[in-house]
């Protein structure tokens, strides 16, 4: 909102959205919501306000759409790589072969700082900072935990608190978990490495699908019977909510160190039949990886994998919980400027 | 010495460390990592050890043996697996066994090098170059590097409430009493915190969120970008149209992180000095990397590109090339100098 909007009393949610501590289907103050809209389309013309807005959220999701983009393409060059047709000539191979691991780095840099500027930008103000950064700094201590006390293979306490994070507070929120949570967490164990920026990303990747699968179970619960999420079937059906987030846990165990593998697989010498090679086709290169993963990681990443439904069976609910109770007093915010004029 | 300068040294190493084998260049990088990390402990006092020859210990034998047993090929064979385990079975020879052992050398080049980092520049430092566009999140990072031993005293204090209450830890289930009082203390806390950042003005001054021109910006260069990555992967030229769309694309977007963080204001109480002997290291450590990597008349640069396969022969090692890579020496100068500076302040 500018400096020159609208005398109007209005609270909103971060992204603008709604209004918060008024009930849905509390038609008691519903006026908030329509004064605002309505004063607000007044002073700027109404269409060209609400124009510039649609603009501002079109930009806003093509910068998450291609980020995502480039940043899968990055992760699974290695399988497009040259799809060898016979009019690229063997020397062109090799010679994108070789600098596309440079490349790579590269974009993943560049799609990081991208989503990380529009990200913070849209959702973060003093009580999310200040959630954040509580939240970041408890899950970098048990990361410090983690590298005193190794657990067995893959499995790290980290990934449940950036998974509930995503689901509860949002994709962007659950983005920015991750991505920090990884950088403050390296940096306190002496793990900023080369690594750093593909383990970010990942993270960031897991809390921000986190949110979406937070809208899908929303949705799927507005759809259930009414006499599934009355109150006394209030546990049973938070119970229920544990279901999508097991399958998640165990779906990014594998997913992190699958993805994780792929940034130095191009590098690795190794057994040629696991071994990536410029030249080879889409299929050659599933196989090849797929042989590398079983051999090398499939093992490790169960441990992980396991290590996410112990953790969310054991502590989701009650954090869960926790969580949301204090979702709601952290976010709203009261558009103080507005206020301030409206006793003018 | 300057973050900038630390973050060129250690790039300029890890870029030679990985496009090399050969054995005798990355040893004496290793030695001079090994050299520059033993003063950068003693000048920062630090009780941290340095744990990465631990790391090399396990990583260079264990990283032998997996490429000796997976990769049949080489022409001094060593014993042969029998059968047919997949993987397995096959000749074993003493080049994949090298090789495997001089992968696990640059790995653990590089850890060194990361190590020396990580113990040289603190955290505040880190934090406090964060570039003007992450603002929030340098603020973010900021309060959790801060708040790391809060939460980890408030967890001792936790587990000896809850111990004094008779609760022991037998198994992950015994976490969960511990587990949500340090959530909610810290929840708890950050509400107090967010209540003082307000208090204090954070946030009254700007809208935080990006303009339609950093937007459009940051869009635009993501698309370019992307064009241009397919572009090289489908459609092969001999001028790289692509590698250009590319460059273009990055380029907005540079520009549209650039703009974001203007309209941020940026104050340093005690800025850090970048000292001539900051930019003599600095240019030391782009000219090795360049003398290494660009071929030039006056160098063969054979020695660098040791290969074992197919049949092992003894690396070569170019005196003068080595002499040149003891420029990376070149921070304990820098400490040094610094420490005598910081000695004669005192005494005045």
């Amino acid at each position: 909102m500018t400096t020159n909007e609208v005398p109007v009393r209005r609270i909103l949610s971060p992204a603008g959205q709604g209004k918060v501590g008024i009930a849905p289907g509390d038609t008691s103050q519903p006026d908030l919501v329509k004064l605002s809209k309505r004063a607000s389309q007044k002073v700027h013309g109404g269409s060209s306000s609400a124009s510039r807005n649609a603009l501002q959220r079109a930009l806003s999701v093509s910068i998450y759409a291609l980020a995502t983009l480039i940043g899968l393409t990055a992760f699974i060059y290695p399988f497009f790589t040259l799809s060898s047709q016979a009019s690229v000539s063997a020397s062109q191979q090799m010679a994108h072969g070789s600098d596309s691991p440079l490349v790579l780095a590269l974009l993943i840099g560049l799609c990081l700082a991208a989503l990380a500027v529009e990200a913070q930008g849209q959702a973060l103000n003093a009580k999310l900072i200040a959630l954040l950064g509580i939240l970041v700094a408890i899950n970098s201590a048990l990361r410090l935990a983690e590298a005193v006390v190794r657990g067995p293979g893959g499995f790290s306490p980290v990934f449940m608190l950036i998974i509930l994070c995503g689901y509860v507070f949002g994709s962007r929120f659950g983005f920015l978990m991750g991505i920090l949570t990884l950088l403050v967490s390296g940096i306190i164990t002496g793990g900023v490495g080369p690594w750093l920026p593909y383990q970010m990303f990942t993270a960031g990747w897991m809390g921000m699908s986190a949110g979406w699968l937070g809208q899908v179970v929303a949705m799927l619960s507005r759809m259930l019977p009414k006499r599934l999420t009355s109150q006394t079937s209030a546990s049973r059906a938070s119970r229920l909510e544990l279901g999508p987030l097991l399958v998640y846990g165990v779906w990014w165990g594998f997913l992190y160190g699958a993805v994780m593998n792929l940034w130095f697989w191009p590098f690795q010498a190794g057994d040629p039949a696991q071994s990536w090679q410029a030249g080879l086709t889409f299929v050659q290169g599933v196989q090849r990886y797929a042989a590398f993963y079983l051999a090398t990681s499939f093992v490790w990443d169960a441990f992980a994998a396991v290590g996410n439904i112990a953790m969310l069976v054991l502590f989701g609910l009650p954090t869960l919980k926790v969580l949301r109770r204090f979702k709601d007093r952290f976010l709203f915010t009261v558009d103080s400027h507005e206020l301030a004029l409206e006793g003018t | 010495m300057h973050l900038r300068t630390w973050l060129v040294w250690i790039a300029s190493i890890v870029i030679v460390a990985l496009s090399t084998r050969n054995p005798l260049y990355l040893a004496l990088i290793l030695l001079i990592v090994l050299v520059v990390s033993t003063r950068v402990i003693q000048v920062n006092g630090s009780t941290q050890p340095a744990w990465w020859w631990r790391f090399g210990l396990v990583v260079i034998p264990l990283s032998a043996v997996m490429n000796a047993v997976t990769v049949h090929f080489g022409d001094t064979v060593l014993f042969t697996i029998p059968g047919s385990i997949p993987l397995l079975s096959g000749i074993v020879t003493l080049e994949a066994l090298v090789y495997g052992a001089l992968n696990g050398l640059v790995i653990t080049v590089v850890i060194a090098a990361f190590s020396v980092f990580n113990l040289a520049v603190p955290a505040y430092q880190l934090v406090r170059s964060t570039p003007r566009a992450f603002q929030s999140m340098g603020i973010t990072v900021g309060i959790a590097l801060s708040f790391i031993p809060q939460t980890m005293r408030r967890f001792r204090e936790v587990r000896e409430a809850q111990a004094v209450r008779g609760h022991r830890v037998r198994s992950l289930r015994d976490w969960l009493p511990l587990w949500l009082p340090l959530l909610i203390g810290g929840l708890e806390q950050s509400t107090q915190l967010s209540e003082a950042m307000v208090a204090r003005g954070f946030g009254a001054t700007q809208d935080r969120s990006a303009s339609i021109r950093t937007r459009a910006l940051l869009a635009s260069g993501l698309g370019l970008v992307l064009v241009g990555w397919l572009w090289r992967f489908t459609i092969h030229l001999a001028f790289d149209v692509g590698a250009l769309i590319m460059l273009v694309g990055t380029a907005l977007v540079v520009v549209g992180l650039w703009w974001s963080g203007r309209t941020v204001p940026h104050t340093v109480f005690r800025p850090q000095a970048f000292t001539p002997l900051d930019a003599i290291c600095l240019a030391v450590s782009v000219f090795i990397t360049l003398l290494l990597l660009v071929p030039l008349s006056i160098f063969t640069l054979d020695s660098v590109n040791y290969y074992p396969y197919p049949a092992l022969s003894l690396p070569q090692f170019d005196p003068l090339l080595g002499l040149f890579m003891l420029g990376w020496l070149m921070p304990i100068v820098v400490l040094a100098w610094s420490s005598h500076m910081e000695d004669s302040k005192t005494k005045v």
